[in-house]
């Protein structure tokens, strides 16, 4: 199958076939839609270098087609669009602002029908240790300082979005579907006014417009259906194996072909399975202390044969990860066939791409020039903030890690193929062997004639050399040989398998799975979840407290004042055991390092000794058999 | 459910097969070894006993002096001494909890030995062997083997039922 486009019409059936149906958290603002409304309702902007921003086309103005109409600009100059207006934030403190968005979040209700809006539940903080909790008071901080969307920008986005929701409901989705790899691929591009994360639902961000994905995989017989074989749903920036499923896997719930997306409440990233997921933002130790802790693992680990806490060690350290909870409880709106609210027809963005998609290469709404771009707009479908283009639109199928993975009928070829080469290569094999087994039976009856004939030890010795090169060769091929064999029958068996149906094992290409929070996860207490939000806060003041009050037994009553914090966080979460056996770790060590201070070199007599010792017992033990 | 909660499910059909004796093997060595540290300790603590004068210890508490801090060092061993006799007994008869108790007795023990050095350095000898013996048990205690026997391991149901 040649890689590229499919016609319209078969797209659309396609698309229509196997859409998704999202399922959302109570309390979510906004829902995919088409992006015409959306443009016509932003201004364009340009920020270029050094220079404040300059509107290009005020609202009103803008359309999908002269959206991609925008002359080419200098180097550093960022286009992007503005959905809320900074004017009209003002207006979102105005009496009859306040009576639009106490109507909105009405309506919002009813479309939940009636159901109470969102409740957080148990509080992010209380899901992880202290370094994480530290690093996420940086991370607070630090917003302060950085770009980030202003605080009445939801507010205003929701009255925005609201307008164009009064001007007709719709939920809609973009369209595409290519040839990709071997894959038939369906691209759901779902389009979202607004990311009200940070300030709606607790997470790391706020950003206008928001771009999501859903692909189906499908394998394509000479002659037959469709089948869909795999799914991948985006969830932030994550790519590669852990973002997909096999269409057989139970964790793809479907309502008859179509596939279930949780929708992140704000965030919009999409799961499997209903939870809440604790999202971890990473903040990597530099390399060399990176590399010099994973030694010391491994050597505390596979050395010392020590427990790590369940770390293989393989993986790189991260001290620091500012957590963050994303709600895809599934209990609001649904949005799909048969559900709440059914979809549009999609926007279809097949090959030729539509001017806007492939002419416009700027940010979806605001740039707040955010130094971790978590604030700003992303970019179209088809490029990354950068402009540089999006992987997922260029290559689907390695996207989701699927480009090792063959359709079946792809296996089956490659599999009856590689069976072929195999058994040519064995025929070659099998006279090599043959013929060379011949010669090493001469050389053996050669030099088992010459030896013993002092006139003849030059030809012995080069028979006798040959005899054993030979020999060596000879063991590799009929080890080549017996290798391939097996490749051959596990080839066969493995193609008989696809053949009956048997896929074979669903998830061993996972390696970390998004998981929801457990329900045990979920039941720690109000006072758990009282002492993660005022712990760090309490600790540094109370450290501080010590050292300006206490000087006089200061390194005592730190001590003391860390382990009582440590005690009490150990008990919240369930590892006293863990915190005990670390305290004995450490106190091991400092002891380990005064003895070896204090007696060193009696200690290197009494290894010798050993060392003498137990050489001594093993050649006795050998005499004595 | 953890692999000693198997073996107590075992034991309690009377089956008991040399796999398993030798798999628990370290839980009985831990025991053993705690029952040679509460001897050691218990000595240690007779001969501080014998040497300190108690009734000028109650009545002088404002510097700390030698016979002083041998005399806090006898009140401290004996929760040591104690938590590890009860790790032992419960190592051995019972087999729950064991790891726990022992863990705080080592960490105790480690602990006292730790601020005599630091007091007394180097006037109390026996100071060096107890904390030698407590990194031993701390090693072990934390060794894989040991703490996948104790905590929480995913083993097949059906090692469970077989005879």
């Amino acid at each position: 199958m040649r890689d590229g486009g499919v016609d319209p019409e078969a797209a659309e059936a396609l698309l229509r076939r196997f859409e998704p149906v999202l399922r959302f958290t109570r309390g979510e603002q906004f829902y995919p839609m088409d992006v015409e409304p959306y443009v016509q309702a932003c201004s364009l902007w340009v920020r270029r270098n050094g220079e404040q921003s300059v509107c290009i086309l005020p609202r009103g103005e803008l359309t999908l087609d002269n959206l991609a109409q925008q002359p080419r600009d200098d180097f550093g100059a960022v286009h992007y669009l503005r959905f809320t207006d900074p004017k009209s934030f003002r207006e979102v403190y105005s009496r009859g602002a306040r009576a639009e968005l106490r109507r909105r979040r009405q309506l919002t209700q009813e479309n939940e029908g009636g159901k109470k809006v969102f409740r957080a539940g148990k509080g992010r903080l209380a899901r992880v240790g202290y370094t994480s909790r530290f690093a996420d008071a940086l991370y607070e901080v630090a917003l302060l300082a950085r770009g980030r969307v202003p605080g009445e920008s939801t507010a205003a986005a929701s009255v925005a979005y609201g307008r164009i929701m009064d001007e007709g409901e719709h939920y809609g989705y973009h369209g595409r579907v290519l040839r990709h790899n071997g894959w038939t691929v369906l691209q759901y591009w779902l389009f979202y006014a607004f990311n009200d994360w940070r300030s709606g639902f607790f997470g790391a961000n706020d950003h206008e417009a928001d771009w999501e994905k859903i692909m189906v995989y499908l394998s394509e017989p000479e002659a037959g259906e469709f089948t869909p074989e795999w799914v991948a749903y985006a969830a932030h920036e994550y790519t590669g194996d852990n973002l997909r499923r096999r269409w057989d896997d139970p964790e793809v719930e479907k309502v008859k072909e179509h596939p279930v997306v949780y929708v992140g409440a704000g965030s919009h990233a999409s799961f499997y399975a209903p939870g809440e997921y604790l999202t971890e933002l990473d903040i990597r130790v530099p390399r060399p202390m990176s590399r010099a802790s994973r030694a010391v693992r491994g050597f505390w680990r596979e050395k010392l044969r020590q427990y790590s806490g369940g770390n293989t060690g393989t993986e790189g350290p991260s001290f620091f990860h500012i957590p963050f909870v994303d709600y895809a409880r599934g209990d609001g709106l649904s949005v799909g066939p048969g559900q709440d609210r059914e979809w549009d027809p999609p926007r279809l963005m097949q090959e030729p791409e539509p001017p806007w998609v492939r002419g416009y290469r700027g940010l979806w709404g605001l740039y707040t020039r955010d130094p971790f771009e978590g604030e700003d707009a992303p970019a179209g479908p088809m490029y990354l903030r950068d402009k540089n283009p999006d992987p997922a639109w260029h290559d689907p199928v390695g996207w989701a890690g699927l480009d090792k993975v063959p359709t079946r009928e792809e296996a089956l070829r490659i599999s009856s193929v590689r069976q072929r080469e195999i058994e040519a290569r064995h025929e070659t094999l099998r006279a090599e062997i043959e013929e060379k087994s011949r010669r090493l039976k001469e050389l053996g009856v050669e030099t088992a004639a010459l030896r013993g004939r002092s006139h003849l030890d030059d030809p012995y010795e080069a028979r006798a050399r040959e005899l054993r090169e030979l020999s060596v060769e000879v063991a590799r091929l009929r080890a080549d040989f017996a290798t391939g064999e097996s490749i051959r029958e596990s080839l066969e068996d493995h193609a008989g398998r696809l053949e009956s149906g048997d896929h074979g094992p669903l998830r061993t290409h996972i390696t970390h799975a998004h998981q929801p929070a457990s329900d045990t996860e979920l039941r720690t207490g109000r006072v758990a979840e009282a002492w993660a939000a005022l712990s760090v806060g309490l600790m540094l003041i109370s450290l501080l407290s010590i050292v300006v009050l206490e000087r006089e037994h200061l390194i005592g009553v730190l001590v003391a004042s860390i382990a009582l914090f440590a005690f009490v966080e150990a008990g919240f979460r369930g590892r006293l055991t863990n915190l005990i056996g670390s305290v004995n770790v450490g106190l091991a060590v400092v002891s380990a390092l005064i003895l070896a201070y204090e007696f060193f070199w009696q200690a290197v007599i009494l290894a010798v000794l050993f060392i003498g010792l137990y050489v001594l017992w093993d050649n006795l033990r050998e005499l004595r058999r | 459910m953890t692999e000693i909660d198997n073996r107590r499910r075992v034991s309690a059909g009377g089956r008991r097969d040399p796999v398993h004796r030798a798999r628990y093997r370290p839980v009985r060595l831990i025991g053993l070894l705690l029952i040679l540290e509460t001897v050691g300790l218990v000595g240690i603590l007779v001969l501080e006993f014998s040497q300190v004068n108690w009734w000028i210890q109650v009545q002088e508490l404002s510097e700390l002096s030698r016979q002083e801090v041998e005399a806090l060092a006898t009140v401290l061993l004996v929760p040591t001494a104690v938590l590890s006799f009860l790790a032992a007994l419960s190592l051995l008869i019972v087999a729950r909890r064991g790891w726990l108790l022992a863990a705080v007795s080592q960490g105790l023990g480690l602990g006292v030995c730790l601020w005599l050095y630091s007091e007394t350095e180097p006037e109390l000898v026996y100071v060096y062997p107890v904390m030698a013996y407590c990194i031993f048990i701390v090693l072990y205690l934390n060794s894989r083997t040991v703490r996948h026997l104790f905590h929480k391991v995913q083993s097949p149901p059906e090692e469970v039922e077989r005879p």
